[in-house]
């Protein structure tokens, strides 16, 4: 396991990493509009870590027991996840610009799932690089059927446990019903949004028409026509008179058309990138842009990134602490096949340990709802002091197991800060130790932000 | 004692005994994240419509192991821990009480709409994001408030505002020189944010401690609230039991009379003067579904404990399950930021005006309590 993931890794970091932005900004003419786009087209395009067959077959004979002990099972799944942080973190320092890779974490966290067993921790990678990745430079109506369809939003929302209330096999059982919670975070959160123009009636009528839809081990997702709900389903002012895949196919049409929809995913854009309180001019272009184009998403990031709000030179954004780790190994130099070559009791520890300290555990969001997005929610003295902990010692043991001295802080600042100012200048270069030097160039609110 | 306590008609209960000291009682807020079920942590199993809405394994009344309260209510069997307390009369309950909160049903919403102690999602302080409990100690001269998270681990919305807090979770080890923090402080000069979230940090790491999520921040609540400290919050998540209830539902109260005890043990005397606030953002549906969980509710039940509560009584107006709020939900028939005010108001000292203007805009405050 551990060796077929190192190996696919390697693959995809054959190529010698190319030169930082920072590079591009000072040598050359700086990133273009175009190259946003295409370093998206670039991300949609890498392979995945794990096929959904593969997670399910895992599912299957981690079930069976086949051939190892339980714990030998769950350190297997683990290192699934563990496998697809460090490819997040490489194909992030691979990337030039990194633009394509930030947009697939965001829809990752837009359809945020958590593994409630081990078992499922393959079919979680299988979501984000099979039913999210291929479809980040494409039309949003794609995704949203790929990821509603898959076998772990079934499993982590309890499609998979519902059933309708009328239907042939709710008939003479106790046991059995209608579960409503892929139905409401389908409107609520995956769609048309809090704010759109829903009721709990639209919400119970949604969970009527998924009804049927089923993950199973041996076959995947399939539609089971006994477990439907009879009758016609109206949902937002539509009726759904038939019990079909196709039938739930045009209700993900209908949703990811829908106006509010287009609202609801510029503003959560918006948010990510731009500022906590976005203009709403912002918004409003990139859903009239969105609805224009029939949904297509690189419409959408065009508007975004040409945006003149993004040429003020104060920092907005607080980085979150995954985002923020990666900018850190990006400014000291580290590689993606830097990453991969990391040893893995090295990498648990300080990477995937130090993600849950800072406040976001790699895919292990607490609610389907994804990372908060607002400044407040990061600043928590125990989530800064985490960042403080890690910038202090992880970059020297980083380095040193690379084979590298931690640089001189003021080299970092030069490298990092194509014009540096602020107190960090005058400062960081006097601390006491070059680790607690690099640590507060790291910590600077300069940093922090982007 | 100058009597600033005035109580209108209302509740018609006292929720409360009038026996602390301005500036000595304290006040511990525990938010249950997710939805907890109230028709199941307090059983209506003299309800005759009960058993139909609820099926084998949820709610199951004395039958099934829940402590009688009082030949109507039973105390889910997993809460054994906390009948010790019911019968000192220092624990009571509020049952089908809610938010304003209607119809969306959404855990997010909701728990903002709980935190921010506001009677509808449009008003201006909810855009300052500004928490019932910070308002609340503006309130109180020279009141701070403590909150513990290792939880959630992230700072509350419950909290937030204007007010100073100081907050820490006590799982990380700073280990700063005096020369590193100085440092620090001069490169976050103004930038206020980072400073307060480094100043917090560095002043409250002599604070550790725990090891259960829930218990340490009760024992460190506890520690605080003893010292200086007399308002705290944290949170216990996991209550979203839409399905297996019974087997979840049980492990989480467990949980909750943990952190009710390892208060009452690490206060002390201080006990004797302290109320015990237990709240969710919403109740469940009164029918089971069809996964041997609930879905998304209105009504449900807060709990208060301490030796300052009036306890062994289950409060508020009970609406019977035959009239379910849009059929499905059990009814409201108050609402939770009364009694919270209420508390406030006769335990807290905090003038009534103060309270349903300024930290429950909208909410009355009416509690029988007549002051000695």
């Amino acid at each position: 396991m551990q060796s077929r993931i190192a190996a696919s890794l390697k693959s995809w970091l054959d190529t010698d990493p190319p030169p930082a932005a920072e590079t591009g900004l000072r040598f050359g003419y700086g990133p273009s509009a175009s190259d946003l786009l295409e370093d998206v087209r670039a991300a949609a395009l890498h392979p995945p870590q794990a096929t959904q067959a593969e997670a399910r077959q895992f599912h299957i004979d981690y079930n069976a027991g086949v051939g190892l002990e339980p714990k030998f099972w769950r350190e297997a799944a683990l290192d699934f996840r563990r496998g697809a942080i460090r490819r997040r973190i490489a194909l992030a320092l691979t990337s030039p610009v990194g633009f394509g890779e930030r947009v697939f974490s965001f829809w990752a966290d837009h359809f945020t799932t958590t593994p409630k067993s081990y078992q499922a921790m393959p079919l979680q990678v299988s979501l984000t690089d099979e039913a999210i990745r291929p479809h980040v430079a494409g039309r949003f109506v794609d995704m949203l059927k790929a990821v509603t369809l898959h076998p772990m939003m079934l499993i982590y929302l309890d499609q998979n446990l519902s059933v309708g209330d009328h239907s042939v096999y709710a008939a003479g059982r106790t046991d059995s019903g209608l579960n409503e919670n892929l139905g409401r975070e389908l409107l609520e959160l995956h769609t048309v949004g809090l704010d759109g123009p829903y009721d709990q009636n639209d919400v119970r009528e949604t969970a009527n028409l998924l009804a049927g839809l089923i993950y199973r081990t041996g076959q995947g997702t399939i539609y089971d026509v006994r477990r439907a709900e009879p009758g016609t389903e109206t949902i937002l002012g539509v009726d759904y008179p038939e019990d079909s895949v196709a039938e739930i196919h045009r209700l993900l049409d209908n949703l990811a058309a829908h106006p509010a929809t287009a609202l609801h995913l510029a503003r959560k854009l918006a948010v990510h990138f731009v500022a906590d309180t976005p203009p709403q001019s912002l918004i409003d272009r990139m859903a009239e842009a969105y609805l224009d184009s029939a949904g297509d998403l690189t419409a959408m990031y065009e508007v975004l990134t040409g945006s003149i709000v993004n040429r003020s030179p104060v920092p907005q954004k607080l980085r979150q602490p995954l985002e923020w780790i990666i900018a850190c190994l990006r400014a000291l130099g580290v590689s993606g096949a830097d990453v991969a070559a990391l040893p893995a009791d090295l990498f648990n520890r300080v990477i995937v340990d130090s993600l849950g300290a800072m406040g976001q555990p790699f895919d292990q969001c607490a609610g389907p709802d994804g990372w908060p997005e607002h400044e407040d929610e990061w600043l928590a003295p125990n989530l800064i002091a985490a960042r403080l902990v890690w910038a202090r010692s992880a970059p020297e043991q980083i380095l040193a197991a690379l084979g590298r001295q931690i640089p001189d802080p003021a080299l970092l600042i030069a490298r990092h800060f194509p014009r540096p100012c602020g107190p960090m200048v005058t400062w960081s270069p006097r601390a006491e130790t070059v680790q607690f030097g690099v640590a507060s160039v790291l910590c600077a609110p300069e940093f922090l932000r982007r | 004692m100058d009597n600033h306590i005035t109580c209108e008609g209302g509740l018609g209960d006292d929720l409360v005994h009038v026996a602390t000291a301005p500036g000595e009682a304290r006040l511990v807020v525990i938010n249950l994240r997710g939805a907890m079920d109230g028709l199941d942590a307090v059983q209506p199993y003299g309800d005759p419509a009960l058993r139909a809405l609820r099926g084998p394994d949820l709610s199951v009344g004395p039958e099934g192991g829940a402590f009688d309260l009082d030949g109507f209510f039973a105390l889910h069997p997993a809460l054994e821990t906390l009948m010790p307390l019911w019968r000192a009369g220092q624990l009571s309950f509020i049952h089908a009480v809610s938010t304003p909160y209607r119809d969306r049903r959404s855990h997010f919403d909701g728990q903002d709409l709980l935190a921010t102690g506001s009677a509808n999602r449009d008003r201006p302080d909810l855009d300052d994001r500004s928490g019932f409990l910070n308002r609340l100690v503006a309130c109180i001269p020279g009141a701070t408030l403590q909150l513990a998270w290792s939880s959630g681990a992230m700072r509350p919305l419950i909290a937030n505002g204007p007010a100073p807090f100081s907050n820490w979770s006590p799982t990380t080890q700073l280990g700063l020189t005096e020369a590193d923090i100085g440092l620090l402080r001069h490169v976050y000069g103004a930038d206020s944010g980072f400073a307060l979230a480094l100043e917090s940090a560095v002043l409250s790491e002599a604070a550790q401690g725990g090891k259960t999520a829930a218990r340490s921040d009760a024992a460190f609540v506890a520690r605080q609230l003893v010292a200086e400290a007399r308002i705290a919050t944290f949170s216990i998540d996991g209550w979203d039991t839409h399905a297996g209830q019974a087997g979840i539902i049980a492990g989480r109260f467990r949980q909750l009379a943990q952190a009710i005890l390892t208060l009452r043990d690490g206060l002390g005397p201080v006990w004797d003067k302290t109320v015990v606030v237990v709240v969710t953002e919403f109740g469940r549906t009164a029918r089971a579904n069809g996964t041997g969980g609930t879905d998304h509710g209105t009504g449900g039940v807060a709990f208060l404990a301490g030796g300052a509560v009036r306890g062994g009584k289950v409060h508020g107006r009970w609406p019977g399950l035959t009239d379910l709020y849009a059929g499905r939900d059990l009814m409201p028939t108050a609402d939770v930021r009364d009694y919270l005010a209420a508390i406030c108001h006769a335990h807290m000292g905090v003038p009534a005006d103060l309270l349903s203007n300024f930290v429950f805009p909208g909410a009355s405050v009416a509690c029988g309590l007549v002051a000695a």
